[in-house]
Order: structure tokens, then sequence, then C-alpha cells
């Protein structure tokens, strides 16, 4: 059955996320909130760890979801939905103009703090910090490099599936990554060092 | 390829769980909230206008140098690195930061500070990192456009930061911080000015 489904749509996808698909593309609503439950979290880390707002994280999210469930009809499944869902998002993320409202950190640091229960309260602030710090440095990256590093870090991409995301060679996508790493290993490097030593003692 | 960082950005830059409420906007279709700013008279927006932009005259300069100095600290903090360009030519130094980044840095030739190289830091504007060594003690001195609002030339302010003397002033139109070993500013001064002046005379007022 499935092999003839791939033979007539050209379908790469298998079991129920395709049976699940199939049903939002005909219109059905539970399906729609099943597959938004499936990759809501992805969706969203990729929007935070990108933009540093949680505010401009919510609106690259709906916009996200909006366009997939306006678009899925056109999904024919020739490349895999994962890498549809995540072109989708990197588009959103790309588009969205508004900057400058990074408080994410500071209210992470928060959390972070109220979390803590075995560890000293001192050592989850230094923690933090660094938390602050390194989303700090990741936000001052160019879009393209920023992507890169949110896709491989945030989601544990493969090269492979950073390039079918973004649609360009894994060469680019080890470019960018590369000098995304020199970028930071310039700006945290003392930190990192610092952490280190703090953790050693 | 495994970077020495990676589990640094895996810890930092992990995934999160969305909050709650998504799926209500999702399902409401609506457009993302925008903040209803009042409608202002003409005027009170003109001298609100006018207002900004001396504050930002007055206060950018100051904004500037200091995130600039704090900058150089950093990376004089972080210890010997790998440097975008190197060389201890200051004409080369100087064609390749003018090359790459549009900055014009006249280095003159001086034997007491050796220079290392040059990497390019791009936080809004590209600006130029050039490492240099006093004995066997090394030093930065970062470079960026000033800002069209800025003054074209600015006394040198100082200050302390990691360990490392910082001095930072406005020169041509050009922002310079240097942050050093303490014993090391006055002599760090031949970077820009071959007669090694410091205070007024060396921010070029």
């Amino acid at each position: 059955m499935a092999s003839n489904y791939k033979a007539d749509r050209g379908m790469v996808l298998e079991g129920t996320g395709r049976e699940l698909i199939e049903s939002c593309q005909r219109g059905e609503r539970d399906s729609f909130r099943t597959l938004f439950e499936a990759h809501k979290d992805k969706v969203y880390s990729i929007a935070l760890r990108y933009s540093g707002d949680q505010a401009e994280a919510m609106d690259i999210a709906q916009e996200t979801f909006l366009k997939l469930f306006s678009c899925i009809r056109d999904f024919r499944g020739e490349a895999s939905f994962e890498s549809w869902l995540y072109r989708l998002v990197v588009n959103s993320c790309l588009d969205q103009k508004r900057r400058g409202r990074r408080l994410l950190p500071l209210v992470d640091g928060l959390l972070d703090l109220v979390r803590a229960t075995g560890e000293g309260v001192l050592h989850t602030l230094l923690r933090a910090e660094l938390s602050e710090r390194v989303r700090a440095v990741v936000g001052c990256l160019p879009p393209e490099q920023r992507m890169v590093i949110v896709l491989r870090y945030t989601q544990g991409l493969s090269y492979e599936e950073i390039s079918d995301a973004l649609g360009c060679s894994t060469g680019t996508v080890a470019s960018r990554l590369n000098r995304a790493h020199k970028v930071l290993e310039r700006r945290l490097a003392h930190l990192v060092e610092t952490r280190g030593g703090r953790d050693g003692q | 390829m495994v970077n020495k960082f990676d589990a640094e950005l895996s810890r930092h830059l992990q995934a999160v769980t969305a909050p709650e409420g998504l799926w209500e906007r999702i399902q409401e279709g609506r457009t993302p909230q925008r903040v209803e700013r009042p409608r202002w008279p003409l005027w009170a927006f003109a001298a609100a206008l006018a207002a900004m932009v001396a504050l930002c005259c007055f206060s950018l300069r100051s904004d500037t140098t200091s995130y600039m100095a704090q900058l150089a600290a950093q990376d004089l903090a972080g210890g010997s690195e790998p440097v975008d360009f190197r060389s201890s030519d200051a004409a080369e130094i100087r064609a390749w930061v003018k090359a790459n980044a549009g900055l014009d840095i006249p280095l003159p030739a001086e034997n007491s500070v050796r220079l290392i190289g040059v990497s390019l830091i791009r936080d809004g504007g590209p600006a130029a990192c050039i490492s240099y060594r006093i004995g066997n003690r090394e030093g930065r001195l970062v470079v960026a456009r000033g800002a069209s609002a800025a003054p074209q030339h600015r006394a040198m302010e100082h200050g302390v930061d990691r360990g490392a003397a910082l001095a930072a002033w406005v020169m041509q139109g050009q922002t310079y911080a240097l942050a050093t070993a303490p014993q090391d500013l006055r002599a760090a001064c031949v970077l820009c000015h071959a007669e090694g002046r410091t205070g007024r005379k060396a921010a070029g007022s």
C-alpha cells in the first residue's frame, strides 16, 4: 500500500506520519492539532533560539504553523516532512524583521535560579550568566550563521539535514558553521575557561 | 568535526517546550500582536524627536567607545588566539583593514610595539581588532567607524577592565579603543602617534 502511495505521489513518508499528513491535507481538524503537538516544541525552540525573544518566537511559531496548515496540500512528499517544516520555520525566522527585544536571557537566568535545588545559588547564577553571554554572542551572528548554529545545537541536525532545511550545499553549511565557531571562540573562550576554573573549584 | 564549544553550545541553546497558548493563537489565526501606540500631535512628535536626537548626540559617543573598550578588553582576556590576517607590517595591516573593513588606520612603524595581526569584529558595523605585543605582553586596539551623529574628535577616556588598562577616543571620525597592560598604556600610544603622547593630544584634540 505504502509503495503504491509512493509510486503515485512520490511520497517518502511512512506509516502514521503519512496518514496524519494525508488527513491534514483532507482538512481534518483533529489531525492539525495532532501535527501541531508533534512539532510545536521543535518549531518554538528554533524560533526562540534564533530570535532570543519569547514574544518574537511566539509570532514566528504562529506564522510557521499558519503557513504549514494553509500550504499542507502543496506538500508532495518529495522531501521529508521534517525538512519541509524546517524550511518553513527557517523562512519565518529570516523574514521577521523586528529586532532588539532580547529579554529571554534574563528570564532564563531567573528560571535557572528558581529551579536551583541541589546546586548552590552562586553556581546557578554563574551558569545563568554564561548562558546569557552565549546567547547574546549567538544573537550577534549574521542571520545565516545564527540559523546554522541554532539548527545544529538546538535540534542536533546533521550537515545534510541543515543543508536540506536551508536549501544550500553541505559545503556552505560547513563554511557557515566554521565562521560562526571562529567568532564564538573569540568571544567566549575566556568565559568558558573561567567557568572551567570555577567548576574545578 | 568536533568543536570545543559543542557541549557548551548544546547546553545553552537546548530545545525548550512551547508555551501554552500557542495553539489558541494559531486557531484564532490572528496576526502577530503589535503594540498600539498613541497618536501624538505632530508638534509633540517633532519635539520628542528633537529631544531624542540631542540625547543621542550626547550619549552615543560614550556608549560606543565604552562598548568598544569592553570588546578590546574581552578579546585581550581571551589570550593569544588566531588572527584573521597575520602580519607585523603596519602598511600590510593598513591595506588589509581598508580592503576588508573600509577603515583607514595609519599605523606608524615603531620598534617598541610589535604588531601580530588583525581580526574583524562584526557587531553592527565592521571593526578591526589589531593585536600587538610590547615586550612579552599583548594588547588590543579596536577601531570602528564612528556614528554619523558622533563628533569627529573626542578626548581620551580611561578605564580598567579585567586587569587591563583601557583607553578610548575618537579621531577623524573613527572610534579607537585600546586594551593593554597598565604599564604599557603610554608605550601603546605609538600605535596611533609616533610621538607616544597621551591624553588630549593623543586623542587628536
